[in-house]
């Protein structure tokens, strides 16, 4: 019978219990990842959603109302700068 | 594609798959990767953080603790709400009160919170079911220009309303004969202390502890004795005989002391932070409604506060100037109410000052598609905390440049936010309504057409005010 060196004996079991403390980790982990819905996870929400198409009537009605509400914006400001003279 | 598979019970935890292929594990930034080191899995920090939030969720769930889910699932709806009781719209509410009595003002108020609850149900709904914010939405969805317009829009409006918020922490200070300096260094402390948390849980339970406070307007109301009789027949009575400026200017700036572009961004994009999912909607409608109730009674609270000064002596109050309304207040109902008001006034601010720019730091993350959330770290999401904190410092440093036009700033926050609402609430309504994002979540005919509604009178009352306070401006009207 061969007798191994304590060091190799030592490393060894020091691989073992890092084995076992990365699957338990790993354990951990998968136990904590199922109480999460997959769209929340950070790598799906950072993929952007799918483009939508604007017909022709929206585009032109939130122009419309983009440029009444820079309208409206530039008279709060106006008056604003007024009441400061 | 991803390969997990999670069925998504309410009843109990979902069945976890985490094996993701090497093309969706390249699209997830790589310093926010947790790999176990068989190159399979993708977790990032943040994603662990939420899924301990969610796994006691799932918990008291399964074991029935209705109380327990009750409290780990309110949050952004009552701090939305709550957030926007904030100085300014304190003073509004009070100043109302103090100028035109209880007439128009007591049933208005829970009004605009019924409108600010059809709004704030629907970016709670899109934030649960898309767990995205509000800004990566619009942006991803109908393009980098709509996108950009809102998150302008959103930091122009936030900054003016940071300025007034720290406006109305220096009133409540100078009521303790206290200055500026300590009401920039008071809020910026409480912003940084707050993201030291580094976890969204911890950020909400600070920010919603410190807006129950909000109740204090409640207790001034009760000390300043109102004659309950007054009150119940002011339903009733005719508007406040004021000029249509004045009461235009009123309307729309308690329509912006009640929804605003902030708190679309925050709760939309704080439900999705928090991890709730379209099995807790019923939770977060209840969330949404309790804040809505409670922030309408505060709101009433400073309103009959208000109207000590309008009862009793007739007098106006000269909101911003100083610590004026505290001190007047004093006067007519006791310095136990002066100086609640006073303390009511700091806590407002410094709340606000949490919410609002935990939305630009939101909108920031999300428009630039970089991390954005309390639950990563500073280093992994270094825009996220940077526009936290720089937009409450670079607002603090407003109220301490000397001769700023502070009471002008602090008055027409509320009416700028108005005025700039509609194009939020009109994209908000369609993302309600889009069935691809939404599936079965999406909006219903009767929300529709509440939301049509609260988007019209939001609309007539900016657009109405803009023109006759610029026609009476430039003399092309009399005033």
């Amino acid at each position: 019978m061969t007798k191994q060196p304590a060091g190799a004996t030592n490393a060894a079991s020091k691989e073992v219990v890092g084995a076992s403390e990365s699957q338990y980790s790993g354990r951990i982990e998968d136990e904590l990842a199922g109480h999460l819905d997959r769209g929340q996870l950070v790598v799906e929400t950072s993929r952007p959603v799918p483009r939508a198409v604007l017909t022709t009537r929206v585009a032109t009605g939130l122009w419309l109302l983009r440029v009444v509400v820079l309208l409206a914006s530039a008279l709060v400001i106006y008056v604003f700068v007024a009441q400061l003279h | 594609m991803i390969e997990s598979n999670y069925s998504t019970s309410s009843l109990g935890p979902p069945t976890p798959s985490t094996t993701l292929p090497a093309s969706a594990r390249d699209s997830a930034p790589v310093d926010s990767l947790v790999g176990r080191g068989d190159g399979r899995r993708v977790l990032s920090n943040e994603d662990m953080v939420r899924a301990r939030d969610r796994a006691r969720v799932h918990d008291a769930r399964s074991h029935r603790k209705r109380g327990k889910l009750l409290w780990l699932l309110v949050g952004p709806g009552i701090l939305a709400m709550l957030g926007e009781n904030d100085g300014p719209s304190m003073i509004a509410y009070a100043s109302d009160g103090a100028q035109f009595g209880l007439g128009l003002f007591l049933p208005f108020i829970p009004l605009l919170f019924a409108m600010a609850y059809v709004c704030q149900e629907m970016c709670m709904r899109i934030g649960a079911v898309t767990h995205r914010g509000f800004g990566e939405l619009v942006l991803q969805r109908y393009g980098r220009v709509w996108g950009w317009f809102g998150a302008v829009d959103l930091t122009v409006t936030n900054l003016v309303t940071l300025v007034a918020e720290f406006v109305a922490i220096r009133v409540g200070l100078a009521y303790f004969h206290l200055g500026s300096g300590l009401a920039v260094a008071l809020g910026l402390g409480l912003v940084v202390l707050t993201l030291s948390g580094r976890r969204y849980w911890r950020w909400e339970r600070v920010a919603l502890g410190m807006a129950l406070f909000n109740g204090v307007f409640l207790v001034t109301a009760i000390l300043s004795r109102p004659h309950l009789g007054k009150a119940v027949t002011a339903v009733g009575s005719p508007l406040p005989s004021a000029g249509l400026t004045t009461l235009l200017l009123l309307i729309a700036s308690t329509v912006g002391a009640t929804i605003t572009p902030w708190m679309i961004f925050f709760q939309q994009s704080a439900t999705a932070d928090k991890g709730i999912t379209s099995s807790d909607l019923a939770h977060g409608r209840g969330d949404t409604a309790a804040g809505a109730v409670v922030a309408s009674i505060f709101g009433i609270g400073a309103l009959v506060t208000g109207a000590a000064l309008f009862s009793r002596h007739g007098a106006g109050i000269q909101g911003f100037a100083g610590a004026g309304f505290p001190k007047a207040l004093a006067h007519v109902a006791g310095g136990a109410v002066g100086t609640l008001t006073a303390l009511g006034l700091i806590e407002a601010g410094a709340v606000a000052i949490l919410t609002i720019s935990a939305s630009t730091a939101y909108a920031a993350g999300e428009c630039v598609g970089v991390s954005h959330s309390f639950n990563s770290s500073p280093r992994t999401a270094v825009l996220f905390y940077v526009a936290n904190a720089g937009a409450a410092a670079l607002a603090g440093a407003v109220i301490l440049i000397p001769g700023a036009p502070l009471l002008s700033i602090a008055l027409n926050a509320n009416v700028l936010a108005t005025v700039l609402l509609p194009m939020s609430l009109v994209l908000m309504l369609m993302l309600a309504n889009d069935k691809e994002l939404m599936g079965p979540w999406a909006n219903g005919r009767a929300v529709n057409r509440m939301a049509i509604a609260v988007i019209a009178v939001v609309g007539a009352c900016g657009l109405a005010y803009g023109i006759d306070a610029f026609l009476r401006t430039v003399n092309l009207v009399g005033s």
